[in-house]
């Protein structure tokens, strides 16, 4: 019993070197097959949540993402929908006015009105779903807005 | 057992010259396919050089360990070089990629975050629970992304356990140059029950981060987002936060260690190294100690940087679970009581081997997972050299 | 949420302060699983009926202190700021303390002999009302809440942070690692009393500037 544990022990640790240099040798292989396994995505917290939505504009497109209400399990009572403005020539209109429906049902659930050269945004909401903007982003030629929502059973 | 009866000796048996040139060969072949990722040497001076130089300097070091049978005073030198490095290396990058160190809301949302080896214990839960990781970055894209360093972590967990935070941590090497400052500690003695700080911290952590969905030490606790990135100050409660991480940058991981010699934000708060040590009981390296030789004089435990020896541990011939295998115990036992060892082999013999068998791994990794920071801090400085600015 | 944080660390501590006093009813001789896991039952409805109690006390509390929003913010801001400062002394620096079941051993004595079935309900209801920091803390928080139904939701969180810690004893015995745990529940406790702290600050001001 001595001798295989010492085997066995000797054995792991002679692989221990092995092991190191296939971690970083297949590092890509690695990491592509970890996360293909796991299968997970960033936060929609922190990435906006996946695109439902791309409007296309005059000279730029909308992107519209999922409203984010993710908890751990069950939703919470607040969350945002985020909208991104991507430009299609070499920038946006200095104002872009955009009524938004968050959930494809017709009806306008706020109004935006951004000017990229400031960076202000201002809300209009037509809907009790709407809080108020949570954080405007000026993502070099993009911009994006976060739009804070309460949670409601349509959504 | 009286103080002045002890009387240093020499860890394990000196090798001689050309046994230690033959045991480093190895090293030599593996560094340059490691550092040179496949044999790409770079032609550009300003690359060339510090690739040469890394190449001399880890070997340099390697070799002085097998030589000497020393092994915690050239791997300080080394991991507290890594350390340093990576300040200038990222927060020059940052710079020149963002122009400031501040974490914008705008860098969060584009998963430009690089992910950091901390953030790991409190994304488990949420990623097992709801498929997503807590954190700003990307998955597979862009530097330090989200998976690679989960495949970088579970790599050296199997290999190092708690080695890690000795032998890879670019934060920990901070704390490690800080606490040979001295030749001798100002405060010696910090009650124990402190050292069970980290693993309250990881609770607490742990536990918030899953129900909040967000990694709330970094956003509350993190001390290295002094030297890294941290987010722009633009309320009060990031305020707060900030004067947070400050003080305990500045509290934990230089003056602390100053004057005690001993690292004590890995010690006493990193909620990582706690979660770490349990990976200490899945590894195969460990430090043992004879019991027949050792006559408890505790020198090992005035020594060891992270509190990982006490006299309880020491009766029973370990370390406690929080061990780095740092070696530091192992070279400054006067009895050669101490040694590096493999699970399920005797503790009185093989203790060379072991030894062996542990440093060749842990050097590797600490080559090649530091060696690239290295380089580009080494390069940085050149440029300021050359051109006048870090920054290209 | 908080309600299940200040359980885990209150539990922790209750766990291994009591569990020396519980072991002997819990663990005798010849006490086979199932009987164990009986024991432990009418402990925890014990506990639970405690802290259900004092949820509906602290309903009443909040009817008690009134609306006015800006002595409410500025009452239990600094009903924060006191406890969150009793939870750090009480994780970083107190000593010892007793669990609340030693406090009768007279009351055991003649429970155990004249109705031991009650034994656990009893021992369970007096270790669920032990005042502690973490408890305090519930309380308070509790009282902040609009209805009745959230004052026992928060309860009933904090009821099941505290009995994580119990569930595995009828299986596993007495924890052999009482004293690192006790001291990691004690610091973890500790930390989230720095996190009211905070929390109790940002409401007193606020309570201040309204006034």
């Amino acid at each position: 019993m001595n001798r295989l544990k010492s085997i066995l022990g000797h054995t792991w640790a002679i692989l221990a070197l092995p092991i190191i240099l296939a971690t970083f040798m297949g590092l890509d292989y690695w990491a592509k097959s970890l996360a293909k396994i796991t299968d997970v995505k960033i936060s929609p917290w922190f990435s906006g949540g996946e695109i439902i939505r791309t409007l296309a504009r005059e000279n730029y497109k909308t992107i519209l993402h999922r409203p984010v209400f993710d908890g751990l399990f069950r939703k919470r009572k607040e969350g945002f929908v985020q909208v991104n403005w991507v430009p299609l020539g070499e920038n946006l209109p200095p104002v872009i006015n955009e009524e938004i429906d968050i959930d494809g049902d017709g009806t306008n659930d706020f109004h935006i009105q951004f000017n990229t050269l400031t960076n202000l945004a201002y809300l209009t909401d037509h809907s009790d779903r709407i809080i108020e903007i949570e954080e405007v982003y000026n993502l070099g030629k993009e911009r994006a807005v976060r739009v804070r929502l309460r949670n409601s059973p349509e959504i | 057992m009286s103080k002045t009866s002890v009387a240093f000796k020499q860890p394990y048996p000196k090798n001689s010259l050309l046994k230690s040139i033959l045991l480093v060969l190895p090293m030599l072949f593996l560094t340059a396919m490691m550092l040179s990722e496949g044999g790409k040497i770079p032609k550009n001076p300003l690359h060339l050089i510090p690739f040469v130089t890394v190449y001399i300097f880890f070997n340099g070091m390697f070799f002085l360990m097998i030589y000497t049978g020393k092994t915690d005073r050239y791997r300080a030198i080394l991991f507290t070089t890594f350390a340093v490095c990576f300040v200038i290396s990222f927060i020059s990058n940052l710079i020149e990629t963002r122009g400031s160190m501040a974490l914008t809301g705008e860098d969060m949302i584009s998963g430009n975050t690089p992910f950091c080896h901390m953030v790991i214990p409190m994304t488990l839960i949420p990623a097992a629970l709801t498929k997503t990781i807590i954190f700003p970055g990307s998955i597979l894209e862009g530097f330090a992304n989200v998976a690679t360093m989960f495949v970088i972590w579970i790599g050296v967990s199997l290999v190092l356990g708690r080695g890690f935070c000795s032998w890879g941590c670019f934060f920990g090497g901070l704390e490690e140059g800080f606490s040979r400052l001295r030749r001798k500690p100002i405060l010696k003695h910090i009650p124990l029950k402190w050292s069970y700080m980290p693993y309250a911290v990881l609770a607490a952590v742990v536990l918030t981060s899953t129900l909040a969905l967000s990694p709330t030490y970094c956003e509350w606790l993190c001390p290295f987002k002094a030297v890294t990135e941290f987010v722009e100050i633009t309320s009060f409660q990031v305020l707060v936060q900030t004067i947070i991480f400050v003080s305990l940058f500045v509290g934990l991981v230089i003056v602390l260690p100053i004057l005690t010699k001993r690292r004590t934000q890995c010690g006493l708060l990193c909620p990582f190294g706690a979660f770490q040590s349990f990976t200490n009981k899945l590894n195969v390296f460990e430090i043992r100690i004879d019991r027949e030789k050792c006559v408890d004089c505790m020198l090992c435990a005035k020594a060891c940087p992270t509190f990982s020896l006490d006299a309880k541990s020491i009766a029973k011939g370990r370390t406690r679970l929080s061990c780095t295998k740092c070696g530091k115990c192992v070279d400054v036992c006067p009895k050669n009581a101490i040694s590096f060892h493999i699970k399920g082999t005797p503790v009185s013999s093989g203790h060379d081997k072991s030894r062996l068998l542990f440093i060749y791994p842990a050097l590797i990794f600490l080559a090649t997972f530091g060696s690239g920071t290295i380089k580009g801090a080494l390069h940085r400085i050149l440029l300021l050299l050359t051109t006048g600015g870090m920054i290209q | 949420m908080q309600g299940f944080l200040l359980g885990l660390t209150s539990g922790t501590v209750c766990l291994t302060y009591c569990a020396p006093v519980m072991v002997p009813y819990f663990l005798g001789e010849g006490k086979s699983v199932r009987q164990n896991i009986s024991l432990l039952v009418k402990f925890l409805v014990g506990r639970l009926s405690g802290y259900l109690l004092f949820g509906v006390l602290a309903w009443i509390f909040n009817l008690l202190i009134g609306k006015g929003f800006a002595l409410h913010d500025l009452f239990f801001g600094t009903a924060y700021i006191i406890l969150a400062a009793m939870l750090i002394i009480y994780g970083f620096f107190n000593k010892r303390s007793r669990c609340a079941a030693e406090t009768l051993p007279g009351l055991f004595r003649r429970l155990s002999s004249h109705s031991p079935s009650l034994l656990p309900l009893f021992f369970g209801l007096l270790t669920g009302m032990n005042l502690c920091p973490p408890f305090l803390l519930a309380f308070t928080e509790a009282s902040g809440t609009s209805s009745i139904g959230g004052s026992l939701w928060f309860f009933w969180n904090f009821f099941l942070g505290t009995s994580l810690f119990f569930f595995p004893i009828p299986f596993l015995g007495v924890l052999r690692r009482f004293e690192p745990l006790q001291i990691v529940g004690k610091l973890a406790a500790g930390i989230l009393g720095v996190y009211y702290l905070y929390i109790g600050t940002i409401m007193t001001q606020g309570g201040l500037i309204q006034l």
